[in-house]
């Protein structure tokens, strides 16, 4: 028998504190001169003989428990045929490697993931001829197995040739198949997970019950430094209207970080443009707000952010595209264009047109009979003034273009026709009115522009004379209607994935004084930003290192990538699709004309979040999760190859230490009953 | 020893019945055994020769013709002997309390003070597995004090016998009266209740005055003791806290059975507790017994 933890032996003498208590205590007793020791003797007669035996099955209780409790801690193992190692006949070992990027922690400048395959060639090498062996390298996933077998030599070139991964943490697909190959085994079998065991990694895994003669799981801890800071998220984006950088840095700290603030510094397009220092408290997640300044005017940047490196400089970097919001673009379609620029309905847009162009907004202007040929996909939205029935071909066109996403502002004007009316409007028309009436608000607070049902807002001085009295139907809301009859006046609708406004009236003075109103910049604005889909955030996907890319784009069948690291590799074309999928490394790849010149894309590959706290799971949680025949944890300074020779004692020991604790339990119990 | 007067004051008015006609030439209060002309009037008989001339009722015989003679109880006075236990075991005290043997003295100090006050006489014995001293009979204030320097004197030694003491005091006791034994009476009961049977048998009024500390009844005190005996010198440990309960049993039990032999053969027990003040346990027992007699 050895002991994996034996400083601990060192206190063994205090199991016999209870012993010399309790003879110091008898010798101690109090003298109490009495004069009726004779009844005091008839009193204890029957009560006597149990009373010793009690004191003396206490004693061996207490000093059992605490002699347990000391073996216990000093992690006694058993050489006598318990381990896989010590085992005779078939023996068969499997090695479970934990490649994910927390193993890259450092610690006394080596990292977890080289104490690991040093812990792993130990034990490769403590195996004796008929020993069989495998290894699963893994992260989230599988990254390389090499099923159990006898050519163990061949195993421990496989563990030479693992490396260290980008990716997060995920124990349960390797213990899945390390499950499914024991399965097969037979004989003693031990499976080693080599990991820095952090909590992050275990959440998935299912309790499974072992297979007959179940699998003996031993843990074995990589020892990494719980404190840890990292970049946890970044949402800056190039402001449209100047050449900075806008945003925000998100930093997360676990444990007690030595450092109370943290550099940092931003790269964009590889130049340093800015640094500064982030507090970092452990538990307190803290966010920087960084502005830089970027040179020219591209559509995107290559964004990388990092914090001054920890022991785990994995996740102090992030790399992201900053992207620059393209300017809205709407295709007007004036379907009564007149010499006299005051009678043209697009005069009246023209406040709102030009202040919004200055701020990079693109209008252009065409006929109705344009529509037919025209590609409207790169249009935001379409603005109809005063539009006549299309076209078929015309109409087919703006539909699909609406259905599919786009958006629609239309005007009733006199050109209007119910018969020609465009069927992705929400619901028809009644004939025109004249009203004279002034307008309210229809909206409620939910309504899609809430910023227009609000009170501040002075709709009273404006008046309709002439509209379209039309009725709403579909998911139609009713934002502005007139006072008394209460007809609507602006209303949103939608058609498939479109989105669609209409005006009931002409944006002519001759029907209402809406357009020379203040309100009316605004209410175009706010519905032309809403049908084109300007208030939603753009949706990004992450790319996380592991994961193959793809790029659209017509070229010769292969193409050059620079990875993040300089080297280049190939990636080829199928379908019109470019693909490459060796992204083991965060960075920014590019994918570069096939002779070779500048980079044409750019793609970010970062690391998955979550890994950053790198406590340790809990003993009873792994036990669980794992199952089998028993469960060995071998901490970071302990021999593992002791851990795996023999049989742990520890599960004997703890029930030796609940039984006991029982007995002692018990036998107070009783004395109090007595 | 000096005795608190309010102790004094407040037993003044109380005295110590006899259950028994008393014995003496002399004229006292308590009814006694012989016949004379004065004393409690019993009855009337025909003249017989030898009578006394002047004892003939002459009122009765000028009515009936007859010669009658009146009898009277003669009264005498109350003769009492007090024995006091002084072996090992009353020198027994816990908790700061006063030890048996002072209490009992105490005790039997304040009674005789009652006696003598009364012009009736008190002895004193002190007893341990014999005779130690024994003072005669006396009245007066010279034999309280002596009584007084006994008690005061008397020490706890040698073993209880309270029995083979009792036997070798009876032949002392010449005349019927009270005698009253203090003692713990924790020795065995058949070792010394054929004694109080003999003195109860032979006239005695018999008083057990049974004088014991709290902690003897109860055994309430904490914690892991070695307990040695006063008297043997054996010893044995335990913890009150676990037996006491039993104890209480036993010691409850003894002393019924204590109680019931004692009334049997018409001797009273009194128990007396030491954390009791003396004056108001011992007024107490004469006011019942006033009461009763």
């Amino acid at each position: 028998m050895t002991f994996l933890s034996p400083l601990f032996l060192v206190v063994l003498p205090l199991a016999l504190l209870p012993a010399l208590l309790h003879f110091w205590g008898r010798g101690r007793s109090r003298i109490f001169p009495f004069s009726h020791v004779a009844l005091l003797q008839e009193a204890v007669r029957d009560w006597m003989s149990w009373e010793r035996i009690r004191r003396w099955a206490l004693l061996a209780a207490r000093i059992g428990l605490l002699t347990a409790l000391i073996l216990f801690w000093s992690r006694p193992v058993l050489h006598r045929g318990g381990g896989a190692l010590s085992a005779s006949g078939q023996r068969a070992v499997l090695l479970l490697v934990d490649a994910s990027y927390s193993l890259g922690a450092t610690r006394e400048g080596r990292t977890a993931f080289a104490s690991v395959l040093a812990r792993g060639r130990d034990i490769l090498d403590n195996t004796r001829a008929g020993d069989r062996a495998g290894l699963i390298v893994y992260s989230d996933r599988v990254e390389s197995e090499l099923p159990i077998t006898e050519d163990v030599a061949r195993v421990r070139r496989e563990l030479a040739a693992a490396r260290l991964t980008f990716r997060p943490t995920d124990v349960a697909p390797a213990v899945g198949l390390a499950r499914q190959w024991m399965r097969k085994e037979s004989g003693a079998k031990s499976a080693v997970i080599l990991s820095d065991l952090a909590a992050h990694g275990w959440r998935n895994v299912v309790s499974s019950t072992a297979p007959r003669g179940g699998i003996g799981w031993v843990l074995c801890e990589a020892g990494t430094a719980g404190d840890n800071a990292a970049l946890v998220g970044a949402d800056a984006v190039l402001d449209p209207a100047s050449d900075r950088l806008r945003g925000r840095l998100s930093v997360a700290a676990w444990g007690a970080p030595a450092r109370p603030e943290r550099p940092w510094s931003l790269f964009v397009n590889g130049r340093s443009l800015a640094r500064g220092r982030v507090p970092v408290l452990g538990g307190v997640a803290a966010a920087e707000f960084l502005s830089a300044p970027v040179a020219g005017r591209g559509a995107a940047a290559e964004v990388e952010a990092r914090l001054d490196p920890d022991a785990l400089p994995a996740d102090d970097p992030l790399y992201w595209m900053a992207a620059r919001p393209s300017a809205p673009s709407f295709l007007i379609v004036n379907g009564a264009p007149n010499l006299s620029p005051v009678s043209d309905e697009a005069y009246y847009l023209r406040p709102v047109l030009e202040a919004w162009a200055r701020d990079g907004a693109r209008f252009q202007s065409v006929l109705p009979s344009e529509l037919a040929e025209a590609d409207l996909s790169p249009w935001n939205a379409l603005v109809f003034l005063n539009v006549g029935p299309l076209p078929e071909r015309a109409r087919r066109n703006v539909e699909g273009y609406v259905r599919g996403g786009g958006g629609l502002w239309t005007t009733v004007g006199d050109r209007w026709e119910e018969s020609g009316r465009l069927a992705v409007l929400p619901s028809g028309s009644g004939g025109f009115r004249d009203v004279d009436e002034g307008v309210i608000s229809g909206g409620r607070e939910n309504d899609p522009l809430p910023a227009l049902c609000s009170p501040e807002w002075d709709w009273k001085s404006a008046r309709v004379k002439r509209l379209l009295a039309w009725t709403p139907g579909g998911d139609a809301r009713v934002l502005l209607q007139t006072r008394e009859s209460r007809l609507p006046v602006f209303l949103l609708g939608s058609a498939g994935a479109g989105r669609v406004a209409v005006l009931t009236t002409s944006v002519d003075r001759d029907w209402t004084n809406l357009p020379a109103k203040p309100i009316f910049p605004v209410l175009c604005r706010e519905a032309l930003s809403h049908i084109g889909r300007l208030d939603a955030p753009p949706e990004e996907t992450p790319r996380v290192v592991g994961e193959p890319l793809e790029w659209k784009r017509r070229g010769a069948g292969t193409g050059k990538i620079r990875r993040p690291d300089g080297s280049e590799d190939v990636s080829t074309e199928r379908d019109g699709r470019w693909r490459y999928e060796q992204t083991d490394l965060p960075g920014f790849y590019r994918l570069l004309d096939a002779v070779g010149g500048p980079a044409t894309i750019a793609v970010n590959v970062d690391r998955s979040k979550g890994e950053g706290d790198l406590s340790l799971v809990s003993r009873d949680h792994a036990a669980r999760a794992l199952g089998g025949t028993g469960m060995t944890w071998v901490g970071p300074e302990e021999n593992v190859g002791r851990a795996l020779e023999g049989r742990p004692l520890a599960p004997i020991l703890a029930r030796l230490i609940l039984a006991f604790f029982a007995l002692e339990t018990f036998l107070l119990w009783r004395w109090r009953k007595s | 020893m000096i005795l608190d007067p309010t102790w004094l004051a407040r037993l003044a008015p109380l005295e110590l019945r006899a259950r028994v006609r008393t014995e003496g030439a002399a004229a006292g209060r308590h009814a006694g055994l012989r016949r004379g002309l004065s004393g409690e009037f019993i009855g009337q008989r025909p003249y017989a020769v030898g009578d006394e001339w002047r004892r003939i009722d002459w009122k009765a015989y000028a009515r009936t013709d007859r010669w009658t003679v009146r009898e009277a109880r003669m009264e005498s006075p109350l003769s009492s002997t007090l024995f006091l236990d002084v072996s090992r075991s009353m020198a027994f005290s816990a908790e700061g309390r006063l030890p048996k043997i002072r209490y009992a003295a105490l005790l039997l100090s304040l009674l005789a003070a009652v006696l003598v006050r009364r012009q009736e006489g008190c002895g004193l014995g002190l007893v341990n597995d014999h005779v130690v001293k024994h003072v005669p009979s006396r009245t007066g204030a010279e034999a309280l004090a002596r009584l007084m320097s006994v008690l005061e004197g008397a020490s706890a030694a040698g073993a209880t016998d309270i029995g083979r003491a009792l036997d070798e005091a009876r032949p002392a006791l010449a005349r019927r009266g009270v005698v009253v034994v203090a003692s713990d009476f924790l020795q065995p009961l058949e070792g010394w209740l054929p004694s109080f049977r003999r003195l109860s048998a032979a006239g005695h009024d018999v008083i057990a005055f049974q004088v014991l500390d709290p902690v003897e009844l109860s055994l309430a005190i904490s914690g892991s003791r070695r307990f040695e005996d006063l008297e043997t010198g054996g010893g044995m440990t335990a913890d009150p806290e676990i037996v006491g309960a039993r104890y209480r049993a036993l010691m409850a039990e003894r002393q019924r059975r204590l109680t019931r032999s004692l009334t049997g053969m018409g001797v009273e027990p009194a128990l007396f507790e030491t954390d009791e003040p003396i004056d108001v346990a011992l007024a107490l027992f004469l006011r019942r017994r006033m009461e009763r007699l």
